[in-house]
Formats: C-alpha cells, structure tokens, sequence
C-alpha cells in the first residue's frame, strides 16, 4: 500500500514553533510508513518536528526530521514492543 | 533555558474531567523538562494527567517524548507547583477522587476520526489501569471503532489504550507496550 493522505486527521497544536500533532491510519507496517518518500504527498502540510502518531500494525510516534516542500522525511521515536 | 510559552501548543480533550494533550518543542534537554517546576509559569494551565508530546532537540538526535503532568497545585508562598514525569515513570493519579467505574464525564477530547482512528483521553483517579482494561468497562461507550486510541490516566499508570473489542456488552481496550 501507500500513503492515503484521506487517512491523515485530526491534528492539534497549530502553533508556528509548538509541533503538530497528527494522527494517522494505515494498513502499511511501521517500518513501510516511516519510509523513504511516503509522506510526500503531504509535503505542503508537515514542518520539521511535527510529530505524526502512526495507527498501523504497529503503533508508533513519528518525528518529521525535515520537509524540503517536495520530500518529507521521518523518523521512528516510539514504536510498540 | 527556562520553559518558553510559545514553545507550548495545544490542547485537546479537557471537557469535562478528561486529561488535555498538548505539544511542546525546547532546546532543553528531557532531565530539565522533567525537573519539578519547569512549567510553573503555566499556572494553572495543567493538571495531573494532562500529557504533553515534547520534542527534545537538545539530543544528539532529537527525540519525541511522552509525558504526563503528576503534581500540579496551589501552594501557599509559592504558586502553582507542577512537575512532568516520562510515561515509564508516573506512578499514577493517587486522588481517588473519581467514582469507580466509567464516567463519561472523564473521558474527552477526541480528535481523528473520518479517515484516520480517532484518539481520546480518559482519566479515573481511582481506578487501576487493569480494571480499566477489564472487558465491560467501556460498554457505555458507542462511538468507538477497533484500534481507536485512549490516553489512560488511571491511579496506578499511565497507559496507551487500543480498543480491541466493540462487541456490546463486551467493549475493551488492551494496553500498548512500547519498545
């Protein structure tokens, strides 16, 4: 599968320095969702440090590491045993 | 560095009784963050059991952390006390001064929904986390769906909730372990 961004919701926190928080959902692994290239789609959304809490098969707490508007990059901060 | 305001955002959930989640980005490290006291100036903007994602970008590599807000009072000559633990290490909402059982009135602030699961908090001060996780506790509950999120405050812990059933009569969240 790939990234849905319809399955991107409910963020709090909208502050220009404070990090949003999203929530999402997916069928896709942690390990898929925290790949290279997924959040793209969404790239006009994230800023550096937004964290997105990732619904999948296992449940995780991503970090945006950095947004260059066309490539997002993340990484796994907490994730279920 | 001291706690910096604009550096809080957020928060949802806080009707009624329910714990509030905000976020929060420092240049502090999380030893600081955790220290009692750093987020005095808040006032009575926190209470035992609101959660705060903090980003530490004072680590070699910066990092989401979890946090729960177990002191915050009024004390006489000093203000409003407040101290935040990591969620591995808050022992719990001890007031016990919540009715056993579900109470609607703390259980709030969701967000999700639509496409993605929806996230919600809820605290009982007098109810382990166990019972809490007990099959039947959330029967009063009919907007859940499976996997849905629930931030527990209870008087022993603070856990991740996954909604595992959503039989009627038989409604259940399990708790999410972490690595």
């Amino acid at each position: 599968m790939a990234y849905n961004k319809k399955k991107l919701m409910g963020h709090i926190g909208t502050g220009a320095i404070s990090p949003t928080l999203f929530l999402y959902s997916t069928d896709d692994t942690l390990a898929v969702a925290s790949g290279a290239d997924y959040f793209n789609d969404s790239a006009d959304i994230f800023k550096e440090f937004d964290i997105i809490q990732c619904h999948a098969l296992t449940f995780g707490i991503l970090r945006v590491v950095s947004n260059d508007g066309t490539t997002v990059v993340v990484a796994v901060d907490i994730q279920e045993v | 560095m001291a706690f910096f305001h604009k550096n809080l955002s957020g928060g949802m959930g806080g009707s009624g009784k329910a714990s509030n989640v905000f976020t929060y980005v420092t240049n502090d490290a999380i030893a600081t963050i955790t220290t009692d006291g750093y987020m005095d100036s808040l006032g009575g903007g926190l209470e035992i059991g609101d959660v705060v994602y903090a980003i530490e970008l004072a680590a070699t590599t910066p990092k989401v952390h979890i946090l729960v807000c177990s002191t915050a009072e009024y004390v006489d000559g000093s203000g409003f006390v407040t101290s935040l633990d990591p969620i591995g290490t808050f022992t719990g909402d001890t007031r016990g001064t919540d009715d056993a059982g579900y109470e609607r009135r703390n259980h709030g602030g969701n967000i999700g929904a639509g496409g993605s699961h929806m996230m919600s908090t809820y605290r009982n001060n007098t109810d382990t986390s166990s019972a809490i996780a007990g099959a039947g506790y959330f029967n009063d509950v009919v907007f859940f769906e499976i996997n849905d999120i629930v931030l527990i405050v209870a008087n022993d812990a603070f856990e991740f909730g996954r909604v595992f059933s959503t039989t009627a009569g038989a409604v259940k969240i399990t708790h999410i372990a972490f690595v």
